[in-house]
């Protein structure tokens, strides 16, 4: 307890555990709709987008890369969503063709620059590494900013996020511009997944979004319960795995995975002793 | 000067500077490497901030953090373990002694680059071994790094 309190005195560390946090909540929220849309895989495609971005951002040597990160994920989430819906490739072979596709580009672009620890960097960008721990105080208004906001589209679209998760036919049929709500889950997911990169890396994001929700649903079959608790399991595992990897010198990202994993075991199993798992 | 100092060839600090900024490491042959094993906390009373006691993560993450914040440090007394390389800036085009990192993945590396008190000597590259010493800024545009002065270096 005597070395968290002294590791707790550093900035980064707070840094960390605020971002970690906001991260995994807005991450978990966001899971339930797209577990449920059977979109588990959009996180994976859209950070392998990412790191595409990320890859191009280091060739030019930008200050700044999530200028451009930002809106290539953005752009990648509409194409993802908008040609699955309208061509005959579908929805899970376009995320896996943008996903392998960003992947191998990235790295291939990466090849280009003349960075001194190319691996080191494409560890970074895929394992999250350490990253979470070296945030400047920029990099936290950003993600506090960007994670207040996602929760406030979140609140006030909730009911019409429901709908389109529930049941689009019927929310069309209803006259609700189904597309328009997809759209939004679609850049919400993207926010989230650039934001989530420096926690876990764009391997490992889809754990932030696919075990909250999926562990949440072993346990309880209501939609509002399952959202809360997904949040709070969330919350709740991603600072833990921060703490243990501070202290155990364990990969932040693997770390916080790691936990989520056993955390879905054990709702898993209480769900099974109640009978409420599937 | 402690006992236990080997030293197989004196030289000063600036002798060692200017010929490891012209020369190679890999030049460096074995046999002129001064090792100092006398324990940092002979030459310092006190160490503000030990490294050598921080799991992998912090220890990586803490010297990132000296990069990038220099209020918090400057002035403190520094102990830290790692290995050593001899870094070449190529944007200085400089080289210096470094002692470099490791995050927990293994894969990123960073490190603090130092100034040797006295007339020791350097690790061999790659030499596990710890330093000691005060975190300072130079502002000049031979050293754009954070450096620990008046180090004193242990190795095992």
């Amino acid at each position: 307890m005597d070395k968290l309190a002294e590791y707790l005195q550093y900035p980064f560390v707070r840094y960390a555990l605020i971002v970690g946090v906001l991260i995994a909540l807005c991450s978990s929220l966001l899971g339930v709709p797209l577990v449920l849309k059977r979109f588990s895989f959009i996180g994976d495609g859209l950070s392998h987008v990412a790191f595409g971005a990320m890859c191009i951002a280091t060739v030019l040597k930008l200050s700044n890369n999530m200028l451009l990160i930002m809106p290539v994920t953005i752009i990648g989430a509409v194409l993802i969503l908008r040609t699955g819906t309208n061509t005959k490739i579908k929805g899970d072979a376009i995320i896996a063709m943008i996903s392998v596709a960003a992947l191998a580009f990235g790295y291939l672009i990466m090849n280009f620059s003349n960075t001194p620890n190319l691996a080191g960097d494409v560890c970074t960008t895929l394992f999250g590494s350490t990253s979470i721990l070296t945030l400047s105080r920029a990099d936290v208004w950003l993600c506090i900013i960007m994670s207040v906001l996602v929760l406030v589209i979140f609140v006030l679209f909730y009911h019409r996020i429901f709908a389109v998760t529930f049941d689009e036919n019927f929310a069309r049929a209803t006259g609700m511009d189904t597309e328009k709500y997809n759209l939004l889950i679609a850049i919400i997911t993207a926010v989230i997944i650039v934001l989530a990169m420096n926690l876990v890396g764009s391997l490992l994001i889809s754990a932030l979004i696919i075990f909250p929700a999926i562990s949440a649903m072993r346990l309880f079959h209501n939609y509002f319960k399952v959202t809360v608790f997904s949040a709070i399991f969330a919350v709740i595992c991603a600072f833990s795995g921060i703490i243990i990897s501070i202290l155990a010198g364990t990969p932040v990202g693997s770390t916080i995975v790691g936990v989520n994993v056993l955390a879905f075991a054990v709702c898993w199993s209480i769900g099974k002793l109640r009978g409420t798992a599937a | 000067m402690p006992n236990n100092r080997v030293v197989n060839k004196t030289k000063t600090v600036t002798d060692v500077m200017e010929e490891q900024t012209t020369v190679a490491p890999e030049a460096t042959p074995a046999e002129e490497v001064i090792v100092d094993t006398a324990p940092a906390e002979m030459r310092y009373d006190t160490v503000d901030i030990d490294l050598t006691q921080s799991s992998e993560t912090m220890l990586y993450s803490e010297v990132i953090d000296m990069g990038t914040s220099p209020d918090n440090y400057v002035g403190k007394i520094i102990k830290v373990h790692g290995q050593y390389m001899f870094f070449h800036d190529e944007m200085s085009e400089n080289s210096y002694p470094t002692v470099v990192v490791l995050d927990a993945t293994k894969c990123c590396a960073t490190g603090l680059v130092f100034e040797l008190e006295g007339d020791a000597g350097y690790p061999q590259e790659d030499q596990e071994f710890t330093v000691t010493g005060a975190l300072d800024y130079p502002s000049s545009e031979d050293c754009p790094f954070p450096i620990l002065k008046n180090a004193v270096i242990t190795t095992e």
